[in-house]
C-alpha cells in the first residue's frame, strides 16, 4: 500500500497545502471581481474595493437583468449551446472513430485527416464567411451560429487519441460476435468514451456560451443576440469620446461593476453544470471491467 | 479485374463504407464552411476594396506581405510574438500536466472536485476585467509591490513596465487563466489508464513515484505530444486581448507582438487586405511546424499524432 | 437512480427537440428589406410643398415614409420597460407624428461598426438608406465606392433655417467632400468639449495655503507641496503631484499633457501650422523635447506616478476620488464625471476648476478639438430625403432647445426631463428612477449648434438668470462648477491648438504611420520613465524624419493646399 508509506504521507499533506494555496490563488481575483460587482460605482470607480463589496447595491446586476433583451437572449445561448454541443460532438464521435482507425485498415484516412488539419490553420477570413453565410440565407439565424462551428478538429483529434488507445481486444471480440463498425462504435466505444466525451463536451458548451463576436455579425436584430453577445454590447468601449456630451449619459459610464457583474452572470451556469460533468472523469474502471 | 473493381479494392469500400459514411457530415460541413471560402485568401494579394469585390480589386501581389515584413520592427515583433507564444506552450503545458498528477493523488473527493471547480474559473474573466485588476495589483504602488517591500524589503518590481519582467507576467498570468482548462484534458487521460498496471506495481513494492514515471507518464505521454503539437499551429497567436490591454510603449521592445500592430493599422485604414496576409503568413507558419511535429514524432518515437 | 438517470435524459432529449424546432421555424426572416420605395403621388406632392417653403415640413408624411436604418450601440443606452433600440419612444414618435417608419436592418456594437459596413458591401448586400459614423476612413471608402448621395444639395434644399446657420462654417464639410461636394453631413457637438482645464482639489490648496498655479513653475511648487506636504493628513507620503495617464498618449481627453506641450508651442500628434505658414508635425517641435524634460523631471521627484504609462483618464480619475491626487486635468463637464464622487468618498473635499498654467513667458496652450467628428451618409437610391430632413429638423429643435418648437423643453416627457410644477427638470436626482437619454434612441444623434452650450455656462455664470429654453436646461442639467470653469475656458479659449490635417490617412501614413508613432510613444515615454536621455529626443526627430515623416509632411502639405488655394 504506497500510501501508507511515511514519505508518501508528506507528500500527500504538502501536495493538499499545495493544492489549497493554488486554487486560493484562483480564488482571490474572482472574490475581487464578485466585491466590484455588488460595490456602488462611485467606490468601484476610485478603486477602493477589495474583498468585499463597499455600499452593497445590486445595481450592476439589474441594468445587464432589467434589458429587455435579457430573458430571450439566454434562450437564444441555451438553444445554441445543447444544438451545438450536441450535433458538434456526434460528428466529432463519429469522425474520430473512423479516423482512429489505422491506415492498413482503412485506407484513405491519411487524407481524410490531412483534410481537416489544414482547415484548423488555414482560413479565408471573416469576408468569405461573411457572403457564404448571406448567400446560404442563414442570416440572422442560430444555424449561422451552428454551422460552421459543428466540425472541431482539434477535439476530434483529442478523441481520436483516446480511441487508439482502447485495447483492440473490445473491437475483435464485438467483430467476432458479427458486429459491424457502426455497431461496434456505438455498443462498445461509446460507453467507454465518457470521460472523453464528457471533457469534449464541457470544453465545446463552455465555448458556445462564451462566443460574442458571430452574433454580433450574424444576428441582426438585437432580441436574437446570444447572452454573450448582449453582455459585450453594454460594455462601453474604450473610447469614451464618443459618448455624447449629455450628463445622463456620462453617469451611466460605471461600467466596471457592470462587466464585474457580467462575469458571474456567464460563469454561474457553469459551475452549476460542472459537477455533474465531473462525475464522468473516473478511473478506468470501466474499462477494467471489460477483461476477457 | 479491372481497374475500378482494384480501386474499389485497393480503398477496400466493401468493408470501410460504414467509416467512411460516418465521416460524411464532417467532409460536407468542411468543404462548405472552410475550403469554399478559402477562395477568399486571394484578397491578401489584392488591394481589397468592398464594393469592387474579388474579381475587380487591383493585384498587389506581395505588397501586403511586405507591409508586415519591411518595417525596421519587423523583426522585433516577430521575435516577440514567437518567445511569448512557445513560452505560453512549453510552461502552460508544463503546469496543466504537473496539476493534473498532483491533483490525481488527492483521495478526498469534494476537496478534488471543489479544486478542479475553483482553477478552471479564471478562464472565465475576461482580459478586459482581468487586466485592469493585473495592473491595479502589480502596479508600483500596488499590492504585490508593497509586500515585497514590507517582507523581502525588494524595490519595488516594473512587472508592466520593463520589458522582460513584462513578458514574464504575460505568460504567467495566462497560465494561471488557463491552466485550469489543459487539465481537464489531462485528468480524463489519467482516467483512461488501466488502473491493473497500479495494482501490478504496487504488488511489486514500486513507490508512488516510481509508478508515475513509469506508469501514469507514459499513459498520458501520447496526449502530451497530441495537444503539444496541435498548439504549435498557434506558435504565432500570443494573445491579443491580454497583451492589447496590458501593454505600454515602455515594453513595445520586447512585447508588441503581431496581432497588436495588425490591429492598430486594420483601425486605421479600415483595409481587410492586411488583416488577411498576415492571417494567411501565420497559417503557413503554423502549418509548417506542425508537419514537422508529426513528422519527428513518427521518426523518433513512431507515433502518429493523428 | 436509473430512474433519475432516465428522467433527465428525457428531459434533455426534449429540450434538444425542441431547440431544434424552434430553430428551423425561427430562420424565416433574414432581415434585408429592399431600401427603396415607390414614391407616391401625396409623398411628392409634400417634398415640393416643402420645396417651396424652404424651411423643413411640419407635415406628416402620408403615406408613411420607411427609413432604412443600422443601429451601432455604444453601450449606455438605457431603456424603460420592454422598449429597445428597434422600438421606442423615438421610432413611434417617428410613425405617429412624421408618419417616418424607422427599420433597424441590423444591430451591433458601435466599434464593429464600420466592419460589418464594409462586410455588407463586400456581399453586395443592400445598404442603409441613413448611415451615422465616427470613422472617417468608412466614410471615405463609401464615398469612392460611388453609393452615396450628394448630401449638400439635399441640406440646402431642404434642412431648416435654424439647422442650416449652424452649419454655415465652409470648413466643417471638408472632412465629406470629395471634388467639390459634400456627400457627408456633419453631426456636431458641442465646442470646447475636449479641452483641458486644471481641475484641483480645492480644500488642500486651502489647507496648504496655496494659490493656483499661473506658470508652470508655480504648478511645480504646488505639486511639490501635494507631495511632501501631507494633503491628506494621514502622515503618509501616499500622494502624487497630478494625476497624469499616458495610456492613451500625451494628447488626449483627459489626464493629458496637451498643455505642457501646447505652453511650448508643440502639440504631440497634431499637424500644427509652422512659421512659415507650411504645416509642421507638432511631436516633432523644439517644444517638445521642453515639455519632455519637464515631465521626466517630475516623474523622478515623484509628482508623477511611475504608474501613469498604464493608466487612461478613468485610472488617473480614480486617483483624484480616492483621494491620492489633487490634480486632474480635463473638460470642463468633468466634475459631472468622473469625478462626481470625490466628496463622497473623502470627506470635505471640494473639487473647483481652473486655467492651465502657463509657460514663463505667458504662452497658453492646450489641445483643441473640432466639432465636426460624426456624420450622417445618405444612399444615394433613397428617395425620400426629404423626410430625412423633416426628421433631422425636428431632432435640431429638441437639441438645442428651439422656444415654442415641440421639443422646446426636451424631446420626450419622462425620459430626458420631466415636469415639476410647470417646470422643466433635467436633474436626474431630482427625479424618481432617474432621467433617461434618449438621444440615442433616434436613428442619428441629433445635431448641436456647436456654440450654444458653452456660451450659455458662460453667461449663467456671468448671473444670468436662465429664461430661454437652453439656457433653463444648461442651468438644471450642469452644476455650477462647470458653469465656472466654463467661464474660465472662455477667457483662453483662442489659445486652443487644433489638428490642421482634416483628411483622411495619406498614403505614407498607412505604410509608415503605425511604425512612426510607434517610435514616438516608445521614445516619449522611455524619456519620461527615465530609461533614456532627453537628448533622445534629436535623435527620434532625425529618425522620424528618415523614417517617412518627410513625406508623410509633403502630403499632409499638398492636402493643406488642395483645401485652401
Amino acid at each position: 500500500m504506497f500510501y501508507k508509506n511515511k514519505s508518501y504521507r508528506t507528500f500527500y499533506w504538502f501536495n493538499a497545502v499545495l493544492l489549497a494555496v493554488i486554487a486560493l490563488v484562483c480564488v482571490l481575483p474572482l472574490v475581487h471581481i464578485w466585491a466590484v460587482s455588488f460595490s456602488s460605482s462611485a467606490a468601484a470607480n476610485a478603486n477602493i474595493v477589495t474583498l468585499w463589496p463597499i455600499d452593497f447595491t445590486t445595481d450592476a446586476y439589474l441594468k445587464t437583468l432589467a434589458n429587455s433583451n435579457f430573458g430571450k437572449s439566454i434562450i437564444v445561448t441555451v438553444q445554441r449551446t445543447l444544438l451545438g454541443t450536441a450535433i458538434g460532438m456526434a460528428i466529432t464521435v463519429a469522425s474520430a472513430y473512423s479516423l482512429s482507425k489505422p491506415a492498413n485498415e482503412f485506407k484513405g484516412r491519411t487524407l481524410y485527416v490531412w483534410l481537416f488539419v489544414f482547415t484548423m490553420l488555414f482560413s479565408g477570413g471573416l469576408i468569405p464567411g461573411y457572403i457564404l453565410i448571406q448567400k446560404l440565407h442563414l442570416m440572422n439565424t442560430l444555424w449561422a451560429l451552428l454551422l460552421p462551428g459543428f466540425v472541431n478538429v482539434w477535439n476530434m483529434i483529442l478523441m481520436l487519441n483516446f480511441y487508439r488507445a482502447l485495447p483492440k481486444e473490445l473491437e475483435e471480440a464485438a467483430f467476432m460476435d458479427g458486429a459491424g463498425y457502426m455497431r461496434v462504435l456505438w455498443s462498445v466505444y461509446l460507453p467507454i468514451s465518457l470521460p472523453a466525451i464528457a471533457t469534449l463536451s464541457l470544453f465545446t458548451m463552455v465555448g458556445h456560451w462564451n462566443a460574442w463576436f458571430d452574433g454580433l455579425i450574424y444576428m441582426t436584430q438585437s432580441e436574437r443576440w446570444p447572452l454573450a453577445t448582449l453582455l459585450q454590447s453594454i460594455i462601453v468601449g474604450a473610447d469614451f469620446t464618443r459618448i455624447s456630451l449629455n450628463p445622463t449619459d456620462l453617469v451611466n459610464i460605471s461600467e466596471r461593476t457592470v462587466k464585474a457583474a457580467q462575469i458571474f452572470i456567464s460563469l454561474l451556469p457553469i459551475v452549476a453544470v460542472y459537477p455533474f460533468i465531473q462525475r464522468y472523469f473516473v478511473n478506468g474502471i470501466v474499462i477494467g471491467a471489460i477483461k476477457e | 479485374m479491372n481497374s475500378q473493381a482494384k480501386k474499389a479494392a485497393r480503398w477496400n469500400f466493401s468493408r470501410t463504407w460504414p467509416l467512411h459514411l460516418l465521416l460524411l457530415p464532417a467532409l460536407l460541413l468542411v468543404i462548405l464552411f472552410n475550403y469554399l471560402p478559402m477562395g477568399g485568401l486571394v484578397i491578401a494579394f489584392q488591394d481589397y476594396k468592398p464594393w469592387t469585390g474579388f474579381a475587380n480589386s487591383p493585384w498587389v501581389g506581395w505588397d501586403n506581405f511586405r507591409l508586415l515584413l519591411d518595417r525596421p520592427d519587423s523583426i522585433q515583433v516577430i521575435r516577440n510574438t514567437a518567445v511569448i507564444a512557445i513560452a505560453k506552450l512549453l510552461f502552460s503545458l508544463v503546469a496543466s500536466v504537473l496539476f493534473a498528477l498532483l491533483l490525481n493523488e488527492v483521495r478526498q473527493r469534494l476537496f478534488k472536485k471543489a479544486v478542479q471547480t475553483i482553477v478552471y474559473l479564471p478562464h472565465f474573466i475576461s482580459w478586459v476585467v482581468l487586466s485592469g485588476v493585473l495592473i491595479d495589483v502589480l502596479a508600483v504602488k500596488g499590492i504585490v509591490n508593497g509586500l515585497l517591500q514590507d517582507l523581502f524589503g525588494i524595490e519595488p518590481v516594473l512587472f508592466l513596465a520593463n520589458g522582460d519582467w513584462f513578458r514574464i507576467t504575460v505568460v504567467v498570468s495566462d497560465i494561471w487563466k488557463e491552466f485550469g482548462f489543459g487539465t481537464i484534458v489531462f485528468l480524463a487521460a489519467l482516467a483512461g489508464i488501466n488502473p491493473s498496471l497500479y495494482e501490478a506495481a504496487e504488488m511489486d513494492g514500486a513507490s508512488r513515484l516510481k509508478m508515475t514515471l513509469h506508469i501514469t507518464l507514459p499513459g498520458i505521454l501520447p496526449m502530451i505530444i497530441v495537444v503539444f503539437t496541435l498548439s504549435l499551429g498557434n506558435v504565432l497567436n500570443a494573445g491579443f486581448d491580454q497583451i492589447y490591454n496590458l501593454i505600454t510603449p515602455l515594453v513595445y521592445g520586447k512585447g508588441d507582438i503581431i496581432d497588436t500592430f495588425v490591429y492598430r493599422t486594420g483601425i486605421l485604414s479600415g483595409q481587410m487586405s492586411f488583416a488577411t496576409a498576415v492571417g494567411l503568413f501565420k497559417s503557413v507558419i503554423g502549418f509548417v511546424l506542425i508537419v514537422v511535429s508529426y513528422r519527428l514524432a513518427y521518426k523518433f518515437a513512431r507515433y502518429t499524432i493523428f | 437512480m436509473k430512474l433519475k438517470k432516465q428522467s433527465i435524459s428525457i428531459a434533455i432529449a426534449t429540450t434538444l427537440l425542441l431547440s431544434l424546432l424552434t430553430a428551423c421555424s425561427s430562420s424565416g426572416n433574414d432581415g434585408t428589406s429592399s431600401p427603396t420605395n415607390e414614391p407616391t403621388a401625396s409623398a411628392t406632392a409634400q417634398a415640393s410643398a416643402s420645396e417651396e417653403t424652404g424651411s423643413g415640413t411640419n407635415g406628416k408624411f402620408d403615406p408613411p415614409v420607411t427609413i432604412n436604418t443600422v443601429g451601432c450601440v455604444v453601450g449606455t443606452e438605457l431603456f424603460k420597460g420592454d422598449e429597445t433600440q428597434e422600438n421606442n419612444v423615438a421610432t413611434k414618435w417617428a410613425k405617429e407624428s412624421l408618419g417616418i417608419d424607422v427599420k433597424y436592418m441590423w444591430m451591433t456594437k458601435e466599434d464593429q461598426c464600420s466592419s460589418k459596413i464594409r462586410l455588407a458591401l463586400s456581399s453586395n448586400e443592400a445598404l442603409p438608406d441613413v448611415l451615422f459614423t465616427y470613422d472617417q476612413q468608412l466614410v471615405a471608402d463609401l464615398t469612392q465606392s460611388g453609393k452615396l448621395m450628394d448630401l449638400g444639395e439635399a441640406f440646402d434644399k431642404y434642412a431648416s433655417d435654424e439647422f442650416k446657420s449652424s452649419l454655415s462654417d465652409a470648413t466643417l464639410w471638408y472632412k465629406g467632400m470629395k471634388d467639390g461636394k459634400r456627400y457627408a453631413l456633419p453631426v456636431l457637438e458641442s465646442r470646447h468639449q475636449n479641452e483641458p482645464l486644471f481641475w484641483f482639489r480645492e480644500d488642500w490648496l486651502k489647507k496648504l495655503e496655496l494659490q493656483a498655479p499661473k506658470t508652470i513653475e508655480d504648478l511645480e511648487a504646488v505639486m511639490d507641496a501635494f507631495v511632501n506636504r501631507d494633503p491628506d493628513g494621514n502622515n503618509e507620503k501616499d500622494t502624487v503631484g497630478i494625476s497624469l495617464g499616458f495610456a492613451n498618449g500625451f494628447n488626449q481627453n483627459m489626464a493629458d499633457t496637451s498643455w505642457l506641450f501646447g505652453a511650448y508651442g508643440a502639440m504631440p500628434g497634431f499637424y500644427i501650422k509652422g512659421a512659415d505658414g507650411k504645416l509642421v508635425y507638432g511631436s516633432t517641435q523644439p517644444g517638445a523635447k521642453q515639455a519632455l524634460a519637464k515631465l521626466r523631471d517630475w516623474m523622478q521627484k515623484g509628482y508623477v506616478g511611475k504608474d501613469a504609462f498604464s493608466q487612461g483618464g478613468g485610472e488617473a480619475a480614480a486617483l483624484v476620488t480616492n483621494g491620492k491626487s489633487g490634480i486632474l486635468p480635463g473638460p470642463y463637464w468633468q466634475i459631472v464625471w468622473p469625478i462626481q464622487d470625490v466628496a463622497k468618498i473623502n470627506p470635505g473635499a471640494e473639487m473647483r476648476a481652473h486655467s492651465v498654467p502657463s509657460a514663463a513667458d505667458g504662452t497658453i496652450g492646450f489641445r483643441g478639438i473640432g466639432v465636426d467628428n460624426s456624420f450622417v451618409v445618405v444612399n444615394k437610391d433613397f428617395k425620400h430625403v426629404d423626410a430625412l430632413f423633416a426628421y433631422l429638423n425636428k431632432l435640431y429643435e429638441g437639441m438645442n432647445f428651439i422656444p415654442g418648437s415641440e421639443f422646446a423643453n426636451g424631446f420626450f416627457e419622462g425620459y430626458d426631463y420631466v415636469m415639476q410644477d410647470g417646470k422643466p427638470v433635467y436633474d436626474g436626482s431630482k427625479v424618481e428612477g432617474g432621467l433617461l437619454d434618449i438621444r440615442r434612441n433616434f436613428i442619428v444623434p441629433p445635431p448641436a449648434n456647436a456654440d450654444a452650450l458653452f456660451n450659455n455656462m458662460v453667461k449663467l455664470h456671468s448671473g444670468v438668470e436662465p429664461t430661454t429654453p437652453a439656457e433653463i436646461y444648461a442651468s438644471g442639467a450642469y452644476p455650477k462648477e462647470t458653469w465656472e470653469a466654463a467661464a474660465l475656458l472662455d477667457q483662453v479659449k483662442d489659445r486652443a491648438i487644433y489638428n490642421q490635417f482634416k483628411g483622411v490617412p495619406t498614403p505614407t501614413m498607412l505604410t509608415k504611420g503605425d511604425y512612426l508613432s510607434k517610435l514616438e510613444s516608445e521614445t516619449f515615454s522611455k524619456i519620461v520613465f527615465g530609461e533614456l536621455p532627453i537628448d533622445a529626443f534629436d535623435k527620434f526627430v532625425e529618425d522620424w524624419q528618415a523614417g517617412g515623416g518627410e513625406q508623410i509632411l509633403q502630403e499632409v502639405n499638398a492636402w493643406y493646399a488642395s483645401v485652401n488655394p
